[in-house]
């Protein structure tokens, strides 16, 4: 049965997984032969991944030696080409360097669900059923979830699986309101009637994995730690190539680049759809968070950024690889975009706010913090200059550029493939490709759109 | 650092991949600078393929050279087989000059295709590439060689005169000399001449030598004026700062330096001895419809410093090929420059028209046979050769390619002139400013020389006419030592036992003159040259 489990936990094998709720598997005998299968297609596939990976750094290096005479001749773009292809390895070899902190069965604080809703009638269910799955002393958990003025059967979803799990967890709160108030008073909502040490905030479309807890709170036993994100990944992943390229980017973005932030304390954005904090350290900061205006208007919209945000001020924020959660993404590119948009706005936003004490903290943090300012807003700029600008001038097709933009994705692309196995993963590095281009446009597109909160987060 | 494990594994994986990077990168680094210096990565990609296509291209071509079907349809020399007198050695060898293949637009570059073509061709047809030492050693007499031998250069050293060539020249087994420009292949970072660094490859590679272009000759300078602008290497140039034209003096002084700076420079940087300059634009110092103020002087100081100079063969005027007994002419030789149109046939029809002739030579009066036009109009048609003057000239003059090294013969001409002054039969034809002939006219017939461009009658006669008849006759010149005759109808007409000794060997021509204009004409049926 641990083999089951076991198996029915790793979202590669998703296929086994499915095929394993169908039929009466004997626990032994084929699940063996299942688990050597998937281990022979590892060792040398995985072998030649990692030769691939690190061919194509070389790559990226021979590049940079033969393009390093353009810092003589163009002093800006030729650091800023230096600056972007160290900046991206800095945060290889930094996650690479990350603490493993084993879990101790000595420290098991109590937790706090706090699920805030809104239509959302299709997912809630699975959410706070899982609660009531975890690997932890079900006597230490209790949930607080709130129906944010739905128009749908949320409510009535609520109130079912709450009843459902009522018999593990005792203390099951939901909230409801009739009006809609925002997920940013939903989740002060849910803090205001936590009871327990820490509070673990779930987006409604997001089901947590069975060990999720005892990964998340590991790291709050030590004292300077605010914050924990766990890592989420895509639920939906094969619905189409969008949700797997967006597999893609939340896999990089949080195994290569939280974990790189989480190496100094300083992960910025601890997401909203699993992340967890202490209560004790939450309560001080939640009318300064509540009360946020930006730009003469309401915020909002990154609503979990910006709690990160007031946490880091004066606390670490880390990151917990092994806290696995997964979440329902946008399938249709037009939800996506506005989806990127408005993180882009709250990036903007609270990347403003955090540039005045990011200073204080580890100086290698608050480099790779300030350079990345630079670089997201410099990159539209070098895009343009080299694929429109420098052509026309100079009668020369940005091979160049492309490759090197190419490869650096790549190298992404590759890590994401030796690490998670065998997926259709070819398409989806194009894809990369294509929205990374797309999006880096969205960054000036937001600031000049900064005021514009039509798409918060209901 | 809060959260951070600095595993000893982790540090040892993480440096040794940095080191085994760096190492590859640098290794890397280097190769590429060797082979391509500091070509753009554009450029580099691309003939790092299109070399790995065509390479493999070629060697498949090579082999499938049959090298016994030698001669295509082309006219190939030495047409009368069995001749005692061929050896099958060189008596004279070609020069080849190219200066860019697959270089866009430029003018005098080659599509890779067309070169391609036409060293195929060659090598099909039989010839073989010299390295300049051996050609510098047929020309001291010093060395033998087959009788298809030629010498490849390349000038101005662009990196499109290597690329895109060498693949070709291994598999060909041909080799070639480069002529760089020290300016801009030595402490640069051109795009588009070679850099040092390739240079170095390209000696190492065995398929290379190197020669001077000159070290800042290669462009044109104000001269006589400062709006006017010249060879600086064959024209006084205009000093700026003193606001006159140079003196003869300062003129010899600035070559003679420019020249030996260039040599030391790449002796210096290529440790090997540079004994051979190509003049830039194949200007040596003959005034010449582009540039009629060219001085001379530049071959003078040339000789000086190199064994070997080169200049580029202006069709028609003198021979196309180097004979070793050119001895007034030992440091100076002629190149043929390929044009970009040409099939490979017809580059292998101009060096075989030009290949050495051997005696007896019967004329098939072809227009691929080698005869060169100096100037008039020249037509074939069904075996009659017919030399003319324009419409606003006043005659023709034609010689016989290949015909150089002939001593002592007899030229039996069968000639239909169209006017009483008649045709003139050359022989011992140097160039159009050394040889002698034989004018044959109804009233006079008499042999002049010309030397050094001063033509003299030697002797003549002219008071038993007329000499010649009307219409078609044959005419006869005999060679042998000092002695000339001109004969008509197998009477020998006149004598003369004081040809200059300057003209012991020399060529076989026919010219055509009439004071009227557009009037002169002969048509030759057939012209046959016999060893006396």
């Amino acid at each position: 049965m641990k083999l089951y489990n076991a198996i029915k936990a790793i979202p590669d094998t998703r296929i086994i997984q499915k095929v394993l709720e169908n039929i009466d598997v004997v626990p032994g005998k084929n699940s063996e032969n299942i688990e050597k299968t998937v281990k022979k297609e590892n060792k040398y596939i995985s072998a030649s991944l990692w030769l691939l990976f690190f061919g194509v750094i070389y790559l990226i290096l021979f590049i940079k030696a033969l393009t390093f005479d353009a810092v003589f001749t163009n002093f800006f773009f030729g650091v800023y080409s230096l600056l972007i292809t160290s900046y991206i390895f800095s945060r290889f070899l930094f996650s690479y360097f990350h603490k493993e902190v084993p879990y101790d069965p000595t420290y098991e604080p109590t937790v706090t669900f706090v699920v805030p809703a809104k239509n959302e009638e299709d997912n809630i269910a699975e959410t706070i059923r899982r609660f009531g799955s975890v690997n932890y002393p079900m006597e230490k958990i209790e949930v607080v979830a709130i129906n944010d003025g739905s128009t749908d059967g949320t409510y009535r979803e609520m109130l079912n699986v709450a009843n459902e799990i009522r018999s593990k967890v005792k203390n099951v709160k939901v909230i409801n309101w009739e009006v809609n108030r925002g997920k940013r008073h939903g989740m002060a909502e849910g803090v205001k009637h936590a009871t327990h040490d820490i509070v673990i905030f779930i987006d409604s479309d997001s089901f947590i994995d069975a060990d999720c807890v005892k990964h998340l709170v590991k790291y709050f036993s030590n004292t300077t730690v605010g914050a924990v994100s766990g890592h989420t990944d895509v639920y939906n992943r094969d619905t189409n190539l969008l949700t797997q390229m967006q597999a893609l980017r939340y896999y990089i973005a949080f195994k290569i680049y939280k974990s790189a932030e989480s190496v100094f304390g300083s992960v910025t954005c601890c997401p909203g759809c699993c992340s967890a904090y202490r209560r004790s350290y939450l309560t001080p900061i939640m009318d300064k968070w509540l009360a946020q205006r930006f730009l003469g208007g309401e915020c909002t919209f990154g609503d979990d950024r910006s709690l990160t945000n007031y946490i880091i001020r004066d606390y670490d924020a880390v990151y917990s690889h092994e806290a696995l959660a997964y979440t329902v993404v946008p399938d249709n590119f037009k939800v996506y975009v506005r989806q990127q948009f408005r993180w882009k706005k709250s990036w903007i936003r609270e990347t403003l706010i955090a540039s005045q004490f990011m200073w204080k903290r580890h100086t290698l943090a608050a480099a790779s913090f300030y350079i990345y300012i630079f670089l997201a807003v410099i990159s539209p700029i070098v895009f343009l200059r080299a694929v429109f600008w420098y052509p026309a001038v100079h009668q020369v097709w940005p091979v160049i550029y492309l490759i090197g933009l190419f490869l650096m994705l790549l190298l992404h692309g590759i890590y994401y493939r030796a690490k998670v196995g065998k997926r259709t993963w070819a398409l989806s590095v194009v894809s990369f490709w294509f929205y990374t281009v797309i999006l880096m446009w969205q960054l000036p597109w937001a600031a000049v759109n900064l005021r514009d909160s039509r798409w918060g987060t209901r | 650092m809060n959260f951070a494990h600095i595993s000893k594994i982790k540090v040892l994986i993480v440096g040794t991949a940095s080191i085994l990077l760096f190492l590859m990168v640098f290794f890397t680094f280097s190769n590429k600078q060797a082979h391509y210096g500091y070509s753009p990565i554009t450029d580099i990609v691309t003939w790092m393929s299109s070399n790995a296509f065509y390479s493999t291209k070629y060697f498949v071509r090579a082999q499938q050279l049959d090298s016994s079907n030698l001669q295509a349809s082309v006219f190939t020399s030495n047409n009368l087989s069995g001749s005692s007198e061929h050896t099958g050695e060189a008596k004279a060898l070609p020069v080849l000059v190219y200066h860019t293949v697959e270089n866009g637009a430029e003018t005098l570059n080659l599509e890779r295709g067309a070169f391609e073509d036409q060293l195929f061709a060659l090598k099909k047809a039989g010839w073989e590439t010299v390295t300049l030492k051996k050609f510098q050693a047929f020309m001291r007499g010093d060395l033998t060689l087959p009788e298809r031998s030629f010498l490849l250069t390349f000038d101005d050293g662009s990196k499109n005169s290597h690329h895109p060539v060498t693949p070709l020249l291994r598999a060909l087994d041909f080799t070639g000399v480069t002529y760089i420009l020290p300016l801009h292949s030595i402490d640069s970072e051109s795009h588009y001449y070679l850099s040092d660094l390739e240079i170095d490859t390209m000696l190492d590679s065995g398929y290379w030598e190197i020669g001077s272009h000159g070290m800042d000759v290669h462009e044109y300078m104000p001269s006589d004026s400062p709006d006017v602008f010249k060879a600086p290497l064959v024209n006084y140039l205009w000093l700026e700062e003193e606001g006159r034209r140079e003196t003869q003096e300062e003129y010899l002084q600035r070559i003679n330096k420019d020249l030996l700076d260039s040599r030391k420079a790449l002796e210096k940087r290529f440790n090997v001895k540079v004994s051979s300059f190509a003049f830039p634009f194949g200007e040596y110092g003959r005034p010449t419809d582009s540039n009629p103020d060219a001085v001379s002087g530049a071959v003078t100081v040339a000789e000086m410093i190199f064994e070997t100079s080169f200049y580029q063969w202006r069709k028609g005027r003198e021979f196309s090929f180097n004979y070793s007994e050119d001895v007034s002419r030992s440091h100076l030789y002629r190149r043929i420059e390929p044009q970009p149109e040409w099939s490979g046939e017809e580059l292998v029809q101009v060096l075989e028209s030009g290949l050495p002739k051997t005696l007896p030579y019967n004329s098939p009066l072809r227009d691929d046979e080698g005869w060169l036009r100096n100037w008039g109009i020249l037509t074939f048609t069904e075996d009659v050769l017919e030399l003319s003057a324009e419409e606003k000239g006043t005659g023709g003059s034609i010689f016989l390619d290949g015909s150089r090294h002939w001593e002592n013969y007899t030229v039996t001409a069968i000639l239909h002139p169209s006017t009483d002054r008649g045709v003139t039969l050359l022989a011992r034809f140097q160039d159009d400013e050394n040889l002698a002939m034989c004018n044959f006219s109804k009233d006079f017939v008499h042999i002049e020389q010309t030397l050094l461009g001063t033509q003299r009658v030697i002797e003549g006669v002219r008071n038993n006419g007329p000499y010649i008849p009307e219409g078609t006759f044959e005419a006869q010149v005999i060679t042998n030592g000092r002695t000339i005759s001109c004969a008509v109808n197998g009477e020998v007409i006149v004598t003369s036992k004081f040809l200059d000794e300057s003209l012991n060997t020399g060529g076989v021509g026919i010219k055509t003159w009439h004071p009227d204009l557009g009037s002169a004409s002969v048509a030759v049926e057939s012209f046959l040259v016999e060893k006396n």
